[in-house]
């Protein structure tokens, strides 16, 4: 039978799907890739559908979207404790230990919902839900905070910063969040301020972003931190750039606090 | 139900549009609802639990009331502009006003007791505009802003700053929600109110009044049959109606007793219907500092001792009951003559703890049956409701004469009378189940108890 | 050759083309105009492109859209330090001095960037994009902060507000951004915050604002405070409006903080 590939993920889905049944971007629409070759994240349809495991995850809303997983009996997920909208109340939640990491001076509590049944996730913020289907043996860096739910296939560690990269992610945290898929495939949720665009980088291709619109990237990308001598206030003697070194995909958010002065 | 039309079946057919956002006859003429701007033209959105999104209001959509009307521009934060007719008046507070033209009249709104009220340290003072003329109002966060009409009789219950405006007429009440809890950090008591500490509650006497709210977000509607209940994030909750019921359910997950600090229950809201609900994509985080050391009126749940279901092998294998209880099935013991064949389908030793567990936490008892040839899960209620859960065995598409079609759940879902009680039979995956509800209840609260069934069996389907 | 004009620059287009070329707006929607005379900012369709000089800009995204710039030899665009989202390596960054202004206790700093290269921009607050393609000799004053970016043939000045109207910018500043054109068109790219709305005055046509909506105006459009006889708190005595007067245009935002009263 024949089968249509996803631009975002290139998943298969059978012909005749509106969304693609992987990471649930449209079929139909175009990718949108700027002339300087960032695309965007799909924009997902209303009531979009994918499946992931024995599970399905349906977006509602548009505006701050919602992920309404329906998880099979043996799936699970894992979110931070309170992007959770509403859950079937005989769902069980466990929490799952980060050991060191603390958040905002608490332990940083990671919730996993047990299938069979629903739960559904949200972030307080307007944006685009990001869906990353992890092949086997791939790894993501996310920007702290950004994660909104993984399936408990995906691996969580998290990469504490030093020294100048600090820099990189403001005065918001020192830690970037780690995602590693072994044998088996997983699914990761993202959630990004304003929009969201993706690009490829080619072995050695450079581009400097502002360190707040750091998203996400593959692990194979180098960050770097690169002073720009610009005087930008009368203290500050230098403006601070994230340079972003191939190969591998960036992700970058076009809402961002601004932080690359500190 | 929110797009749906199930429960009107012995219905005659009309000419005028039912909206089915706000329940009120209009025009269909144009292409939103002159009561409250929802588009007339677009499909019911339904999740597959069974939340229905609210659909925006189209750009420059028109609202009548009065002799006044209100367009709704913008996408994102929308701006509402009135045009006030002559002796038209809306009240609002002071905050929300965009622009106005130089004929109207605007001053403050006689304090009646409610306004007196202190929001957020500062009193809560409205504005009254008198008509002829015009003025726009704007809130202040990205979302959805609602157009509520409300019809004599109705009272709706709204989560404080989500109002923008009302037409003069609309009476006001506030009042407290009683739903808090209170934690312990070292020698610090903290109470918190995850509703708000008040809520505002608007209606009519007489005519007909027109409320508009502003939710961040999106906003999703769900109606609850008498006696049916959800738990949602705190947070979330943008208007109820008055006959819905609130309190707190706490939840512990398991093995996080490692935390000295972090808040080892979860607070969730209990609403409990009947009427309808909205809630929002965006919702403030809850304070995670301190144990609760004492809460309003709630019911709870500790997964350390009701235990997580582990992963299984082979789906054939029963699973764990995970709520303490398990539903009856109309089959004897594995085993017993005649009875194999249903008894080894996975579906059904899938469906009976994960029926079970939903039956359980919304207040049903598993209740004795006799056998019969198809699987069958009966589950009882104090207060008379008895649902049915029939399983098609494999290799039968459905079970019945299709009814009316029903959307947002399972591949294929229809609704139809059995005499005095209603069934909704869905399909999905090649299999078929069908929940009949009987007892002492309107078709709107069969039809909903029969969804919230539904769409928990669909999910194991 | 059939030529459409821009409903929202006036600017003219070729046949079948489906954005101005001159602001980015769609030339296929009609323009939507509310019952009360406002016209909203057309909504850009996504990766709608434009050019300025020898340069082009593409606006991508619609939640928080991002205007990327590629900007040609010896081209340039100012904005301020923080609004840039990337670049690529090669494009240089220099600095404009803006004397005499403070920015919260500190300089406000203008940083230029100059072509050939690429360079993308965006603010941090959910909003609409307005392109203000701006003809010779033209005047328009901008609330402060509402400033994306502008070209370099676009002189940059503020004005300081005294007296009664600093109500009218509240608590958050004194200055209102200016920007003219002389000799040649230039370019203005705003943010708004959530919808942007705009309408034409006549001559001495007035209309009431909640200063905090006030997004940009013709220089030509008059500015003052009008005080409602209304007690919008404990301590205050009145609720300060913005009245505009004609001629020319204004713009309003829909999200804004409200500083309107001094309670």
């Amino acid at each position: 039978m024949e089968r249509i590939v996803c631009t975002w993920c290139q998943g298969q889905s059978d012909v005749g799907s509106r969304s693609c049944v992987v990471c649930g971007a449209p079929l139909d629409a175009k990718q949108l890739v700027t002339d300087s070759g960032w695309r965007e994240a799909p924009r997902l349809r209303d009531m979009a559908e994918f499946n992931f495991g024995a599970s399905t995850c349906q977006v509602e809303g548009e505006i701050v979207p919602v992920a309404e997983m329906n998880l099979g009996m043996g799936d699970s997920v894992y979110f931070e404790h309170h992007v959770m909208l509403w859950k079937d109340e005989n769902v069980p939640v466990s929490a799952m230990n980060t050991g060191s990491r603390s958040f905002g001076g608490m332990p940083f509590t990671v919730t996993v919902a047990h299938g069979p049944g629903r739960v559904a996730v949200s972030r307080d913020a307007t944006g685009e839900m990001v869906v990353l289907p992890l092949h086997p043996s791939m790894e993501v860096d996310t920007r702290e905070h950004a994660f909104l739910a993984a399936s408990a296939s995906v691996g969580y560690s998290f990469v504490r910063i030093k020294g100048l990269s600090n820099i990189l992610h403001g005065g918001s945290g020192m830690y970037m969040d780690r995602f590693v898929t072994q044998g088996g495939p997983g699914l990761l949720l993202l959630h990004g301020n304003g929009n969201v665009f993706e690009r490829l980088l080619a072995p050695g291709e450079k581009i400097m972003v502002e360190p707040g619109g750091f998203l996400y990237k593959d692990s194979t990308v180098q960050m770097n931190t690169v002073q720009l001598p610009v005087k930008i206030s009368m203290l500050r003697r230098s403006m601070f750039l994230a340079e972003m070194v191939g190969p591998g995909r960036v992700g970058i958010q076009s809402m961002y606090v601004h932080h690359g002065s500190e | 139900m929110p797009g749906l039309p199930p429960p009107t079946i012995p219905t005659t057919a009309s000419s005028t549009y039912l909206c089915p956002y706000c329940r009120l006859q209009g025009d269909a003429t144009g292409n939103s609802c002159p009561h409250c701007g929802a588009p007339v033209d677009v499909r019911a959105k339904v999740s597959d639990s069974g939340w229905e999104a609210q659909p925006s209001i189209k750009d420059m959509a028109r609202i009548q009331f009065g002799q006044s009307s209100c367009q709704i521009s913008g996408a994102y934060v929308p701006a509402a502009e009135i045009r006030l007719g002559g002796g038209d008046s809306i009240y609002f507070s002071h905050h929300v006003l965009l622009w106005c033209d130089m004929q109207i009249q605007i001053g403050n709104q006689p304090m009646q007791g409610g306004w007196s009220r202190m929001m957020a340290g500062m009193p809560l003072i409205m504005l009254e505009a008198h008509g002829p003329g015009m003025l726009a109002l704007s809130d202040n966060h990205p979302g959805e802003t609602i157009a509520v009409p409300l019809a004599p009789g109705r009272t709706i219950d709204v989560r404080e700053h989500r109002f923008v405006m009302a037409t003069g007429n609309v009476g006001y009440q506030w009042f407290n929600t009683s739903v808090f809890y209170r934690t312990r950090s070292g020698d610090e008591t903290e109470t918190h109110y995850p509703a708000g500490m008040f809520m505002d509650r608007f209606g009519v006497q007489d005519r007909p009044g027109l409320l508009l709210i502003h939710s961040p977000g999106n906003v999703f509607l769900r109606d609850l049959a008498a006696g049916q209940s959800t738990v949602i994030h705190p947070g979330a909750l943008v208007w109820k109606d008055s006959s819905v019921q609130m309190s707190l359910h706490l939840e512990r997950p398991a093995g996080n007793s490692f935390s000295r600090y972090w808040n080892p229950s979860t607070p969730w809201l209990r609403l409990t219907g009947p009427g309808r609900i909205a809630m929002a994509s965006v919702f403030p985080h809850m304070e995670g500092t301190g144990r609760i050391v004492s809460h309003s009126a709630a019911t709870s749940a500790d997964w350390n001792q009701l235990g997580i279901p582990r992963a299984q092998q082979r789906p054939q294998q029963p699973s764990q009951p995970q709520v303490g209880m398990q539903a009856h099935s109309a089959q004897a013991p594995a085993g017993a003559p005649g009875q194999t064949s249903a008894a080894a389908d996975p579906l059904v030793t899938t469906l009976g703890p994960v029926l079970g567990g939903f039956a359980t936490s919304q207040g049903f008892h598993p209740d004795a049956v006799a056998p019969g040839p198809t699987a069958m899960f009966h589950f009882l209620h104090d207060s008379g409701i008895r649902i049915t859960v029939e399983v098609a065995p494999p290799g039968v598409p459905g079970l019945s004469t299709p009814g009316q079609p029903v959307t947002g759940i399972g591949e294929a879902a229809y609704w139809r009378q059995e005499g005095s009680a209603y069934a909704l039979e869905v399909r999905q995956h090649h299999r078929a189940i069908n929940v009949h509800v009987a007892g002492p209840m309107s078709p709107e609260d069969q039809f909903g108890w029969a969804r919230a069934f539904a769409a928990t069996a669909a999910s194991c389907m | 050759m059939d030529l459409i004009v821009c409903s929202w620059c006036q600017s003219q287009n070729p046949g079948g083309t489906t954005s101005c070329d001159v602001c980015g707006a769609p030339l296929d929607d009609a323009v939507k105009v509310s019952d009360g005379g406002w016209r909203e900012a057309p909504r850009l369709h996504d990766m709608a492109e434009f050019s300025f000089g020898t340069s082009t800009c593409q606006v991508e995204g619609d939640v928080v859209p991002v205007a990327e710039l590629k900007l040609g030899q010896g081209d340039s665009i100012y904005f301020e330090h923080h609004v840039l989202l990337w670049k690529d390596e090669a494009v240089p960054l220099t600095v404009m001095n803006t004397p005499g202004r403070s920015l919260g206790g500190m300089p406000s700093v203008v940083t230029v960037a100059s072509g050939p290269g690429r360079v993308a921009v965006s603010r941090d607050a959910a909003g609409e994009m307005v392109v203000l393609p701006m003809h010779p000799s033209m005047e328009i004053d901008v609330r402060e902060h509402a400033f994306l970016a502008a070209s370099a043939s676009i002189s940059y000045s503020f004005v300081r507000i005294k007296g009664l109207a600093n109500v009218l910018h509240g608590g958050n500043g004194m200055y209102m951004d200016r920007f003219v054109t002389q000799g040649g068109p230039g370019l203005l790219l705003l943010h708004g915050n959530g919808n942007v709305f705009e309408r034409l005055l006549a001559p001495g046509e007035k209309m009431l604002l909640e200063p905090g909506a006030f997004l940009f105006k013709d220089a030509s459009v008059q500015m003052n405070t009008h005080q409602l006889p209304v007690k919008t708190g404990l301590l205050s005595r009145g609720m300060y409006l913005a009245e505009m007067t004609g001629p020319g245009r204004i713009g309003i935002q829909s999200m804004y903080v409200h500083h309107g009263s001094d309670d």
